[in-house]
């Protein structure tokens, strides 16, 4: 067993933990920050289920271990809402339904919240391709697109 | 499991070239997605992780005296956006395009993809039919391979074991020159290829010249179809040439079958595609 130190910001709070260096990022979030927001599915990259916002890239937790997170800045689903109010990705996905059984939304989520950071003129027409990396085993698709464009327009006005 | 970030590449080669990296089966860690999903899923065991993220010289895109520069830890994110490579090499910046989804694009490296050495890597075929070099380091010297001579199989390089490859180099294309990448696989993202091709050419009086034609998936490395190059070189571009070409390139390939596709599909593959690609 190797453990190590590490230190990172997860939704604006500062951690210093100790993780063992074969912990996989995913799971420290879910089980030493009890963050549970962030899903496993397949576990290798494949689904997006996992997707966080990491130094302001989307990117699959399953497949970084702990110790490559030390120093990073992170955000999870869980860090989207401010003071009770949805991020407007969320209220997007709550006034279009676009959630049925709900385990790969947060992937969903952060992974159309990376996008429309680094680029907010992001076009409806862009939403697949963003998305590509997100299964949805329901295949609620059209449903998630239209949450994701109903979001485009919330953040315009805001 | 040691884990160990060093922050030069000094640090690096001396890292791995000591007695403790080969004894714990040491790896080097770039992007993760390959290697992660090897320990996680495939019981693949190792007792030392080198993560090579933490040297910034390794990363980035440069052009300089018309040869274009890439540091292995690139990320396939970085190659998509550059417009260096947009302009001088359409193809490789079209397989970056076609490369797995935002998530992976945004963490895996053209060093990865290119060491992990699968005859399915998308980045592979375009840097064949680029004539890329590679340069490959350790604290004994440098030295440069062509990337037709870097794999020996599938999951197989010239590598030594304490060696890293540093950067990808080719000649800047000429915005003259035609250049393709097409990848089939099951649906446009996440899929990893069935046959995948990358065509170079330019065209000096509707004659090929310096045709170079890369195909993926269909052996057991990314190969070059040297005798259909061969055969096209100095000809006339007509479709029915184009068709026989594309039988003698399928007879270039030796393709398995697999759970992604049976070896006469691929073989007919090669068939239409590079037909498609060359008329």
């Amino acid at each position: 067993m190797h453990k190590y130190n590490i230190s990172l910001e997860v939704n604006g709070v500062k951690y210093y933990k100790t993780v063992d260096s074969r912990q996989r990022l995913l799971d420290f979030i879910r089980d030493d920050l009890r963050l549970t927001g962030t899903k496993e599915a397949c576990g290798e990259g494949e689904c997006g289920s996992c997707a966080i916002i990491m130094d302001g890239k989307a990117l699959n937790s399953c497949l970084i271990l702990a110790v490559e997170a030390d120093a990073a800045k992170i955000t999870t689903i869980e860090g989207l809402e401010i003071n009770g109010e949805l991020d407007s990705i969320q209220q997007g996905f709550v006034d279009e339904h676009g959630v049925q059984c709900g385990f790969c939304i947060p992937g969903f989520i952060m992974t159309a919240r990376a996008a429309l950071n680094s680029n907010p003129d992001l076009k409806s027409s862009e939403i697949r391709s963003v998305v590509a990396g997100n299964l949805c085993r329901c295949t609620g698709y059209v449903k998630i697109f239209k949450s994701i464009e109903k979001a485009l327009r919330l953040e315009k006005k805001r | 499991m040691i884990y160990i970030m060093p922050i030069e590449k000094k640090e690096l080669l001396e890292l791995v070239a000591q007695p403790q990296f080969k004894k714990n089966n040491g790896q080097i860690l770039a992007g993760g997605s390959d290697l992660m999903v090897k320990i996680e899923h495939f019981g693949f065991k190792t007792g030392m992780i080198v993560d090579a993220k933490g040297i910034k010289s390794l990363r980035g895109i440069v052009k300089k005296d018309n040869v274009i520069k890439i540091g292995s830890l690139t990320t396939v994110s970085d190659l998509l956006e550059s417009k260096l490579l947009a302009k001088n090499a359409p193809n490789l910046n079209q397989a970056a395009k076609n490369f797995a989804a935002v998530q992976i694009r945004n963490r895996s490296t053209i060093g990865g993809n290119i060491c992990n050495a699968s005859p399915a890597a998308d980045l592979v075929p375009p840097l064949y039919a680029l004539g890329a070099k590679l340069k490959l380091e350790s604290v004994k010297g440098i030295r440069r391979v062509n990337i037709d001579k870097f794999f020996k199989g599938p999951g197989k390089t010239v590598l030594k074991p304490d060696e890293i490859l540093s950067e990808i180099s080719f000649n800047a294309l000429p915005s003259s020159t035609f250049s393709r990448f097409y990848k089939l696989g099951q649906r446009e993202s996440m899929a990893i290829a069935i046959v995948s091709l990358s065509v170079i050419f330019n065209s000096n009086e509707n004659k090929f010249k310096d045709l170079r034609i890369a195909l993926g998936a269909v052996a057991p490395t990314v190969i070059r179809a040297y005798k259909t190059e061969r055969f096209l070189e100095g000809s006339i571009r007509s479709s029915e040439l184009v068709e026989k070409a594309a039988i003698i390139a399928v007879n270039e390939c030796s393709p398995i079958t697999d759970v992604r596709g049976s070896a006469d599909y691929r073989r007919l593959m090669v068939e239409r595609l590079l037909a498609e690609l060359l008329n």
